[in-house]
């Protein structure tokens, strides 16, 4: 059971993982469109530092726009980890109200057995 | 399997091995460390086995596949097969396999031959975990039950732990194929000292010699159903689950042979597994909840160092160390928690472990950020790690214990439900 458990945990997070990034990421593109201001002057702001630094203006656009995308990256990978984390805590919390439902046990009873 | 079914003779309880039950311990333990470490420790090398075998890493991830799928169609019925041939020579055949293709995994020339080295692998591993479970259970007196389990609940949540740091340090420094031929000593010796040390109690081959009739049909369809469901677990997210024939045929496969397997089992007089056990509420409960905490343990156990090298850049290596504090916090508690189950009403302490594993992990959700530093991630694993450490032991003790206060009579079946019942089935009642 712990091992068809650990098989079917693994398999459902590491799905959750994708698909939440995917979610996050059209989310998080949505805000970074051409006509938003703050993009447009972040876009401005980074490329013109990275144009300081010896490239072309064209190819320091490129870069920055390269960087831009693995931020979002990193951003909807990270918070798509958070949401895991809070489906896996709020399954726990569903077995520790079931944990009262349980019935006493006789602790001298030798009943100690792991289980694989 | 009603015939080996007997209500207990009462001398089985007196019995006790002639050497020293630590000795055993520690020789049992070892095989089932050996067995879970191979689940874990090629992950890493899949790259190198692919390159040097001129295959795709694609096809490479098979050879994790292969083995887990062998593993789990064994697991099931290993205990209705010690009760076939006798424990102590089911214990020493399934070592034996798995030396004799720890060997031919490593020299394996080609890809197909590496995987069905492993399959066989599998077959011999699949054995050893829930046999240790039972030999340790006979060869402690009750009161000593919770430590020895905590000892060999060690090696079976470090194991997964080790194994990809292992791992990843043969096969950089070494070859691939030193991952398999490093088992080799390990096993001889579990081999050489289970032949010498560990004995059947009495009472085990009387119920041997109760006339067995086999259930073909029940073990078909147990193999096809949970080979093809740990084969679609395994490939469903590379293949894209529904989008690919491959595994929609899995799906519908594992979910027919299972479903029926209950139904065939549940009216059957001698099933190979006692699906029965589940009217007792607490025995479904602790399934139940052996299930989540296997989904807890695993998934955590890629989250993090998936989280680390993905986004925030960290060699495996270093990723692996990550999860250390967490072993070592495990190992702490598990002697500690195996006391407290004698002591202390399982319910309590089961309730205590999911509490701080649902804190630990809210934490996790609120605090993980690409921020955060090693000592910082090492703490989040520690948080989630400690609420297993009190789940363990007391889940098992619960599950069972309906069935030692009714003195029930349980049917030698090892069931799908693990090793508990592998266990149970084992149990002095």
């Amino acid at each position: 059971m712990r091992n068809i458990g650990g098989s079917i945990g693994t398999s459902v997070v590491t799905t959750m993982l994708v698909r939440r990034a995917q979610y996050h990421q059209q989310i998080l593109v949505g805000h970074i469109t051409p006509d938003t201001p703050a993009y447009q002057s972040a876009l401005h702001a980074l490329s013109s530092k990275i144009a300081h630094s010896g490239l072309r203006a064209a190819d320091a656009r490129d870069q920055t726009i390269a960087r831009f995308y693995q931020l979002v990256h990193q951003q909807s990978g990270a918070l798509s980890y958070m949401d895991i984390f809070w489906v896996l805590a709020a399954l726990c919390s569903i077995m520790f109200v079931l944990a009262f439902f349980l019935k006493k046990n006789d602790p001298g009873a030798g009943g100690q057995v792991a289980a694989g | 399997m009603s015939a080996t079914a007997l209500a207990l003779p009462s001398e089985q309880v007196v019995w006790r091995p002639k050497v020293s039950p630590w000795a055993i311990a520690a020789t049992v333990s070892m095989a089932a460390f050996i067995e879970v470490l191979d689940t874990s420790v090629a992950n890493v090398a899949l790259p190198y086995v692919a390159g040097g075998l001129g295959a795709s890493y694609d096809d490479s991830t098979w050879v994790l596949t292969s083995y887990l799928a062998a593993n789990a169609i064994v697991l099931p019925i290993s205990g209705w097969l010690a009760a076939l041939i006798g424990r102590k020579r089911y214990f020493m055949m399934s070592l034996a396999i798995f030396t004799v293709s720890s060997l031919l995994c490593g020299l394996a020339p080609s890809l197909p031959l590496l995987l069905f080295f492993r399959a066989v692998q599998g077959v011999g591993g699949g054995g050893l975990q829930p046999m240790a479970q039972a030999i340790l259970n006979d060869t402690f007196p009750p009161e000593q039950r919770g430590q020895a389990f905590a000892v060999y609940g060690i090696t079976a949540v470090l194991a997964p732990t080790v194994g990809p740091m292992l791992g990843g340090w043969i096969t950089d420094s070494y070859s691939w194929r030193w991952i398999f031929f490093i088992t080799l000593p390990v096993v001889l010796l579990a081999l050489y000292l289970t032949h010498s040390l560990v004995e059947d109690p009495p009472f085990l081959h009387r119920l041997k010699s109760g006339g067995i009739r086999v259930d073909y049909m029940g073990m078909s369809m147990l193999a096809l159903g949970v080979g093809s469901l740990q084969v679609l677990l395994d490939k469903g997210q590379e293949d894209d689950w529904f989008g690919s024939h491959f595994i929609t045929t899995l799906i519908i496969t594992a979910a027919v042979c299972l479903i029926a397997l209950v139904i065939w089992e549940w009216f059957r007089k001698e099933p190979i597994i006692d699906v029965r056990m589940f009217k007792s509420f607490n025995f479904a409960t602790a399934n139940l909840m052996m299930f989540m905490m296997g989904f807890m343990l695993f998934s955590t156990l890629v989250l993090i160092p998936e989280f680390l090298q993905t986004l925030m850049g960290y060699t495996a290596e270093l990723a692996g160390l990550v999860l250390s504090g967490g072993g070592v916090i495990l190992l702490v508690m598990m002697p500690i928690v195996g006391r407290l189950t004698s002591k202390i009403q399982a319910r309590w302490l089961i309730a205590t472990g999911w509490l701080c594993l649902a804190i630990g992990l809210f934490y996790c959700a609120h605090n993980i950020d690409l921020f955060v530093s090693f000592r910082f991630a090492m703490w989040l694993r520690v948080a989630q790690v400690v609420g297993i450490g009190f789940l363990f032991v007391p889940i098992t003790a619960a599950g069972i214990s309906e069935f030692l206060r009714r003195k029930a009579i349980v049917s030698r079946a090892s069931s799908i439900s693990c090793a508990t019942s592998a266990a149970v089935s084992e149990l002095p009642s």
